[in-house]
């Protein structure tokens, strides 16, 4: 499938060029046979159209109105899969619908899912969608066009941005052109890039020219991946069988022995 | 087999029981929060930011404006004439030394010229960091203190004019 | 077995209130879950989670509490309990199954968790403990109506197995209880820091731990109301004596986590969060607490009651805070349980309480019930295992 060539892939989402046009929307919806969907305009901020990801929407671009200096701006921001390099949403599937794969992509088996929903519970992105009025309903997300990735393409929406906002290819050079940027244009980026560290690193790299709370997206999310905090307690649980087992048997071989002594000592 | 006690359940107990739980709890969280702030307030700095600290970082651009518009030309002390005059002479005097060969007073600096040379009066007493203060105040409790100074005999600055030179100290720091 | 019971008025309640989940599910399998349900993206676990499956569950653990005191610790004063108390398990567990069954989106694909390898998600072992536990319940349960039939060579080789599928069961409580916990550990940012906790797994178990005794104690004093035998206060007493110290351990429990945590800041602040958070905690521990410690309490049938209630539904609101409504959301994401969730949990709660008393009166669960031998083939020797009225108690 992969050749050894093919290294990880990863892809930077960088605000400063994106003019809000939505290609990037479209595209994935086209690519994804997604349908079009009746939508409320002004239900989110400013023109932002859907408010939210959802089933049918796997890619959103957030509008914000910032005031930099004396006047007010659009900033632009885009919610989608991080497809985390230590994915919250696989650990907790419990029949592993979704996989990390080697070339980057969380993808999701819609043959193993038996709709638990604790994949949504766990993103901290909020990121996994579910169509509920569905008789056989999926969970939906930005799939990193994983087909077109391992075809050697880019994925649809990096295809079509006019601005080349949307940068991909391979991850150790993806972050490396993502800090060139700041560093030879320290005025226009705010030194961070979302997604480098978060949860314990992601495929998806964000630049802003302001802070990215400001523009609609989750910030305060911790450095290490989240599966590590189920993982110390589920690791220990052979162990705490074994013990709880051994200790509950013994007990209980106490106990018969004394209960059958007093029995043989009422009798006799 | 007794199945009701014949004591019955005294409600009385109960209240004062959970009352006491209660505020053993209370006093459980009120104590961690009391620690909380102690150790808050033993973590901030020793020195606080005065408020000179605060209004040195908007400071009062008198200097830069003078020194750029007019001390090219003229020495410091030939402004001083400006002190006793009314706000629209200061204005026409600026407007005659635009049409002086060499000049170069942009319009959008007569304002802030002007401006300047009117809070300049009120270094007589004070010096340029208490000036920088007014920044803190708001328009209203400028005016007052203006008034106030003007009250007080030998300021320079009468009454009338107190709503002239808190303009000025506005349109200084408004920028 | 008594064949012939009449159906009172409350089994007539019961069954309509069934019928109507029935027919709630059956919209639900035809029209999709939107069609009962008000969960959406931003609430993927609402009222079917937080009642139906966490709160069942936990309230299933009066299975394993109960045969931990009676079989492995060797209380036998307890013993009267332990069936209705396997009973009650064995019921709430299938509850939750068939929840499980209406709240899952693709519920004809749960076998797949049985053949799935996830070992690092919790939910992964919650089901093989949780189905591993219904066969041991079953089988426990079973010894029951065998020994009725009078199947005695049956009976001498469950007899055998029943220690160690007994112990089995008792141990994969303890596992699974505590996933449940497990489960929400993965989500710090958007649980409520009131109550998001590193130590949520035990918070978990040792909340299951101390519903236990709690409907053990309800339902001996709803069974001998209803089936009119005396029920016996002293031992009611013992255990709620046991009772009071768990909810006390408990309670010191979780105000010590939220100190240890620096939550206190946000228990204090107002807001409906807070709110929650204390009537959680005055209702559902603080005054059960004070009602169990009086023993004018412990003696009496109503003030029993009512503790254990309490207990029970500080039980429920904790499972809720932490799953539902101690989520944090965007502000214009909202979400209240629809009329055909409570619909479908009522009626799968309503079909619990409906089998159990068909077969408490059909089958000598209750000790103080149990008739003199109807048939002579009756003579199997009592084992350890589930020792009748007769022998030792």
């Amino acid at each position: 499938m992969t050749t050894p060539a093919q290294k990880p892939k990863a892809m930077i989402q960088d605000n400063t060029r994106c003019i809000g046009c939505r290609a990037c929307m479209v595209a994935c919806k086209s690519w994804n046979n997604r349908p079009a969907d009746h939508t409320d305009f002004f239900a989110g901020p400013g023109y932002q159209n859907p408010r939210d990801l959802d089933a049918n929407n796997y890619t959103l671009i957030t509008f914000n109105e910032i005031v930099t200096g004396a006047k007010p701006d659009w900033v632009f921001g885009r919610q989608l899969c991080m497809h985390c390099d230590h994915p919250a949403c696989a650990s907790a599937c419990p029949t592993t619908a979704l996989t990390k794969t080697a070339l980057g992509p969380v993808v999701f088996n819609q043959n193993r899912c038996i709709g638990c929903r604790a994949c949504m519970q766990a993103c901290p992105f909020l990121i996994p969608k579910y169509d509920y009025e569905n008789l056989a309903p999926l969970i939906h997300k930005c799939t990193f066009c994983a087909d077109r990735v391992e075809a050697g393409l880019k994925p649809a929406c990096a295809t079509v941005c006019p601005t080349a906002a949307i940068s991909f290819g391979d991850r150790d050079e993806m972050v490396a052109e993502a800090k060139r940027r700041i560093a030879s244009a320290p005025g226009t980026y705010i030194p961070e890039i979302y997604g480098l560290d978060e949860v314990g690193g992601t495929s998806v790299l964000h630049l802003s020219s302001v802070p990215f709370d400001q523009i609609g997206y989750i910030t305060g999310l911790p450095k290490t991946p989240m599966p590590d905090l189920t993982h110390r307690w589920l690791r220990v649980t052979p162990h705490f069988f074994a013990l709880l087992y051994a200790v509950f048997a013994g007990l209980t071989w106490i106990t018969h022995r004394r209960s059958k002594k007093q029995h043989e000592g009422k009798t006799a | 087999m007794a199945t009701d006690s014949p004591r019955g359940i005294s409600g009385f107990r109960i209240v004062v029981l959970l009352a006491v739980l209660a505020n053993l709890i209370l006093v459980v969280a009120l104590i961690t929060q009391v620690r909380d702030l102690q150790r808050r307030v033993a973590g901030l700095p020793a020195d606080l930011a005065t408020r000179r600290d605060v209004a040195a970082l908007r400071p009062l651009p008198v200097r830069q404006i003078l020194t750029k518009n007019c001390v090219a030309c003229h020495s410091a002390r030939r402004l001083a004439v400006t002190l006793s005059m009314e706000p629209a002479e200061i204005q026409a005097t600026i407007e005659r030394m635009q049409s002086h060969p060499g000049a170069n007073i942009s319009r959008s600096e007569f304002e802030r010229i002007a401006a300047s040379l009117l809070v300049v009066r009120c270094a007589r007493c004070h010096s340029e960091e208490t000036l920088g203060l007014m920044v803190l105040k708001t328009e209203p409790e400028r005016l007052a203190t203006i008034r106030r100074m003007a009250a007080l005999p030998g300021s320079g600055v009468r009454p009338d004019q107190a709503s002239a030179v808190a303009r000025a100290f506005e349109d200084l720091f408004s920028q | 077995m008594n064949w012939r019971i009449r159906l009172t008025w409350w089994d007539l309640t019961l069954l309509a209130v069934m019928a109507v989940g029935v027919v709630l599910a059956v919209v639900r399998y035809a029209g999709g879950i939107a069609t009962v349900a008000n969960i959406n993206n931003a609430y993927p676990w609402g009222w079917w989670v937080g009642y139906g499956i966490m709160t069942m569950i936990a309230v299933g653990g009066v299975g394993f509490t109960i045969t931990l005191l009676v079989e492995v610790f060797g209380v036998h004063r307890f013993h009267p309990l332990l069936r209705p108390a396997v009973l009650m398990a064995l019921l709430c567990y299938s509850g939750a199954i068939i929840m499980l069954m209406v709240e899952l989106g693709r519920p004809w694909m749960v076998w797949m968790i049985l053949v799935s390898w996830a070992p690092t998600a919790a939910l992964y072992e919650v089901g093989w403990c949780a189905f591993l536990y219904l066969s041991v319940l079953a089988f426990e349960f079973a010894q029951v109506p065998l020994e009725e039939l009078g199947w005695g060579r049956v009976l001498r080789i469950t007899r055998m197995i029943y220690m160690p599928l007994m112990l089995l069961g008792v141990t994969l409580s303890h596992l699974h209880q505590s996933s449940l916990g497990t489960l929400m550990t993965l989500i710090p940012h958007k649980i409520d820091v009131l109550w998001w906790s590193e130590q949520l797994p035990l918070l978990y178990l040792f909340s299951a731990m101390m519903a236990g005794p709690a409907l053990a104690i309800l339902e001996y004093l709803a069974a001998a109301r209803w089936l009119g035998f005396e029920p016996r206060m002293e031992m009611l007493a013992s255990l709620a004596r046991i009772e009071a110290w768990l909810v006390g351990l408990f309670l010191a429990f979780q105000v010590g986590d939220l100190v240890s945590r620096g939550a206190v800041g946000a228990a204090l602040s107002g807001g409906w969060l807070a709110l929650s958070f204390w009537v959680e905690i005055g209702l559902g521990l603080l005054l059960p607490l004070v009602l169990l410690i009086l023993p004018e309490v412990r003696q009496s049938r109503g003030g029993l009651a009512t503790a254990c209630a309490l207990v029970l539904f500080g039980l429920l609101l904790h499972r809720l805070n932490v799953t539902v409504i101690g989520l944090r959301v965007r502000h214009w994401e909202t979400y209240i349980p629809s009329l055909g969730e409570i619909g479908i949990t009522l009626g799968i709660t309503a079909g619990a309480m409906f089998v159990f008393g068909v077969l408490v009166r059909m089958l000598p669960i209750h000790e103080e019930l149990t008739p003199a031998p109807a048939s002579p083939r009756r003579a199997v020797a009592p084992a350890a295992a589930l020792r009748g009225a007769r022998g030792l108690s």
